[in-house]
């Protein structure tokens, strides 16, 4: 198992990390790095796949599955096509019975997945690639800025980057359906969260999770196993104390971990440290776990979800707290070192932060807007449901209009966009 | 799954319909643009005459061999098939679409250079943009030499992806079009520009001297004269190019084997004067008329053109 482990991660580090420790080796000491560097091109996907293969050995371990004999589903389960290069990262425990049962094709799951994979079509191209238009516009000249055009380049980069990672799910599960396979979720309508521990319920459920089961939960999660000595003791705050410094460890470990994952840089780690110390209030305060429900909606007895038009003013505000939370940690995300980091925010504390943003275009700017209120409605209304075509409950007639509206806005904003801009999550 | 398929056939049909018709109607607005990327190809479809002189090469042979001045002087009927930013296998390409639709000349002026044999790949895309659904047969042509997607190829529209700037600007270009050649009224545009010498090192690929020898031996089984000209080019690409010797070995050689005439620019003074080029390749229109004057007597000196 260990040396499992050590191969796994051991073919990880030396792609993706070995560079930055040896540039930070050479710079701790004051010596030339270019000889330590190998410059290895990083394969693409590698993160995802290598966790994938890792979840399958502890698993193993763990006897939560059998080990199987089919290299076949074995392969496949590793390079699932869909999945492989950005995930969501599958378990095998849900993902390896499927590519050993038999499969028959099923006209609903097909059609849904067709519908699914329209929808990450355009979070992806009609949202994210038009907010990366502007986003890479503004960032290639950070310091003549204006604030408030910091500050919009931030909103959008929030878009940009679910349009961008959700497109991506949403296409993969969407043609994993298309075969018959039911991929994990990967997104849960994070944006409309109600706190920060919501918010990681509902972004990456496949990596939040992988660290949760794999990293959080055997370092002693919340409810860690007390030692002899302190329960000897007998003292119960001693006990208490012991077993929140502990979640409270865990959980910066794994956030900083998350955030390394991204990539070897130190603004990803910066990045996981702010979230974890946004965590650390909730987590004293025991209300990690207060919104496991989704926002604006009442289960009644028998269970079913009714979804209400429009959240109270508590609900808004906190949404646009936690919002407000996520854009300032995708500045420190998108930032490509501390330096730009820097610029970023002492550049929207600026005393321009109140003037007019610059806008490309108007016809650009109208379009942006709209896109997006458009992502934000119909994930509103489905936001209880897969995705945001799922199960339409208007007429056939509508559905297709709406499909051919999307179709079209899809082909429009292909021919309009100058470069197509790859996956983010490609790089990692 | 048989339902599946033509729910989707059904779905995807008025879409394919919708980009064939904004597809045909965005390519007959570049056919009809006066732009120096659509023209050149357009204007070959379009002249029906049929020409004792062509002249082939890049873009300094386009923008260099006047056929007005060639025409007065030498009482004949030219085109200028001279095709910007292509080496000879794209020349080549467009000189057979060329002779599909006139009737073959009897004579080729063929201007070469040290870039004629440096095979081109996927550059200058927009050229051929709006002719792939005209012309399935330039379509198959190009793709030896272009990289275009099966997508691109097949799916009406799906080649204009990610090009609206840039075909905005060929439906605003205009140039002054007479038969193949444009002259370019620019001012100097090197004055500053460092001397790069990669950008004069002299291709010799083989696989292009080849084509180019089989389209030689081609055009002399049909009785086609060829001429080989090197047109002036900027005193200092002379004194600072690596290949410049190179370049007169190959072609030498070249027309030694097929018994061609050369006729050389390169050490005429107008090398040295920089109000008669545009850049260090290229002579500007009155470059272009001063050296296509000259070049019109040499010919009829040379007694090239069989009366």
């Amino acid at each position: 198992m260990i040396a499992n482990i050590i191969v796994n991660l051991g073919i990880l580090g030396i792609y993706k990390y070995y560079d930055f420790f040896a540039t930070q080796f050479a710079r701790l000491f004051g010596i030339e790095s270019d000889f330590l560097l190998l410059h290895l091109i990083l394969p693409v996907g590698i993160s995802f796949y290598t966790f994938q293969a890792l979840s399958y050995s502890i698993d193993v371990y763990r006897k939560q599955i059998q080990p199987t004999h089919d290299i076949v589903a074995f392969t496949a389960f590793l390079s699932f096509f869909p999945q492989l290069v950005a995930g969501p990262i599958e378990r095998a425990t849900n993902l390896l019975p499927q590519f050993q049962k038999k499969r028959t094709f099923d006209y609903a799951t097909a059609v849904d997945g067709m519908r699914q994979i329209l929808w990450g079509l355009f979070k992806k191209i009609v949202v994210a690639d038009n907010c990366a238009t502007y986003v890479d516009t503004v960032l290639a000249d950070i310091s003549s800025q204006s604030g408030s055009t910091l500050l919009l380049a931030a909103v959008l980069f929030t878009f940009q980057i679910y349009g961008d990672f959700s497109g991506y799910s949403d296409i993969a599960i969407g043609t994993a359906k298309l075969f018959g396979i039911k991929l994990m979720r990967n997104f849960n309508v994070p944006y409309f969260s109600r706190d920060i521990a919501e918010f990681w319920r509902r972004w990456h459920i496949s990596l939040t999770t992988w660290f949760r089961d794999y990293v959080y939960i055997p370092l002693g999660g919340s409810r860690p196993n007390i030692p002899e000595t302190i329960r000897q003791k007998g003292d119960k705050a001693l006990e208490a104390r012991y077993t929140k410094w502990i979640a409270l460890r865990n959980t910066f470990v794994i956030f900083l971990l998350s955030g390394f994952w991204h990539g070897a840089n130190w603004t990803f780690v910066l990045w996981g440290a702010y979230h974890a110390l946004l965590f650390v209030p909730l987590l004293l305060l025991n209300k990690n776990r207060r919104y496991r429900d989704t926002v604006a909606t009442i289960t009644l007895p028998d269970g079913t979800i009714k979804t209400k038009w429009l959240p109270s003013l508590k609900e808004a505000g906190q949404m646009l707290l936690t919002f407000t939370l996520a854009v300032f940690g995708w500045i420190i995300f998108r930032a490509t070192g501390l330096k730009t980091l820097s610029a970023w925010v002492t550049g929207i504390f600026d005393s321009s932060l109140f003037s007019i943003p610059w806008l490309m275009n108007r016809s650009y700017y109208i379009t942006l807007a709209i896109s997006i209120l458009v992502l934000i409605l119909v994930e509103w209304i489905n936001r209880t449901r897969e995705h945001g075509l799922a199960a339409p409950k208007v007429s056939k007639l509508s559905q297709l209009l709406v499909y051919y509206i999307l179709v079209t806005w899809v082909i429009i904003s292909m021919y309009i966009n100058q470069k197509a801009v790859t996956f983010i999550y490609f790089q990692f | 799954m048989k339902k599946y398929l033509l729910y989707t056939m059904l779905f995807i049909i008025p879409i394919w319909i919708v980009l064939l018709g904004a597809d045909d109607s965005l390519s007959h607005r570049i056919r009809c643009a006066n732009s120096s990327f659509s023209q050149p190809l357009y204007d070959m479809y379009n002249v029906t005459d049929s020409f004792d002189i062509l002249i082939c090469g890049n873009s300094r042979a386009s923008v260099q061999y006047n056929p007005f001045i060639l025409d007065s002087i030498l009482e004949c009927n030219s085109y200028n098939l001279g095709y910007d930013g292509c080496a000879v296998n794209i020349q080549l390409v467009k000189y057979e679409q060329w002779c599909k639709h006139h009737s073959n000349p009897k004579y080729i002026i063929y201007n070469i250079d040290l870039w004629t044999m440096n095979e081109t790949r996927g550059n200058n895309r927009e050229q051929i943009f709006p002719y792939f659904t005209m012309d399935r047969n330039l379509m198959k042509n190009m793709d030896i030499y272009h990289d275009y997607t099966i997508a691109e190829k097949f799916i009406p529209f799906s080649r204009y992806i990610g090009h609206k700037n840039m075909i905005e600007d060929i439906l605003v270009d205009s140039i002054s079009f007479y038969k193949g050649y444009y002259g370019c009224d620019w001012e100097w545009q090197h004055a500053n520009v460092r001397h790069n010498q990669d950008l004069y090192k002299c291709a010799c690929d083989s696989n292009m001297i080849e084509l180019f020898c089989n389209f030689i031996e081609k055009q002399q089984s049909k009785n086609t004269k060829i001429l080989f000209v090197y047109a002036p080019m900027f005193h200092t690409i002379l004194q600072n190019s690596p290949d410049i010797q190179k370049m007169y070995d190959m072609y030498g050689n070249i027309a030694n084997q097929y018994n061609i005439s050369i006729l050389d620019y390169n050490t005429e003074i107008m090398c040295q004067d920089s109000t008669l080029f545009y850049n260090k390749m290229h002579l500007n229109q009155t470059g272009a008329e001063l050296f296509t004057t000259k070049l019109a007597h040499n010919i009829d000196s040379i007694g090239f053109l069989k009366k």
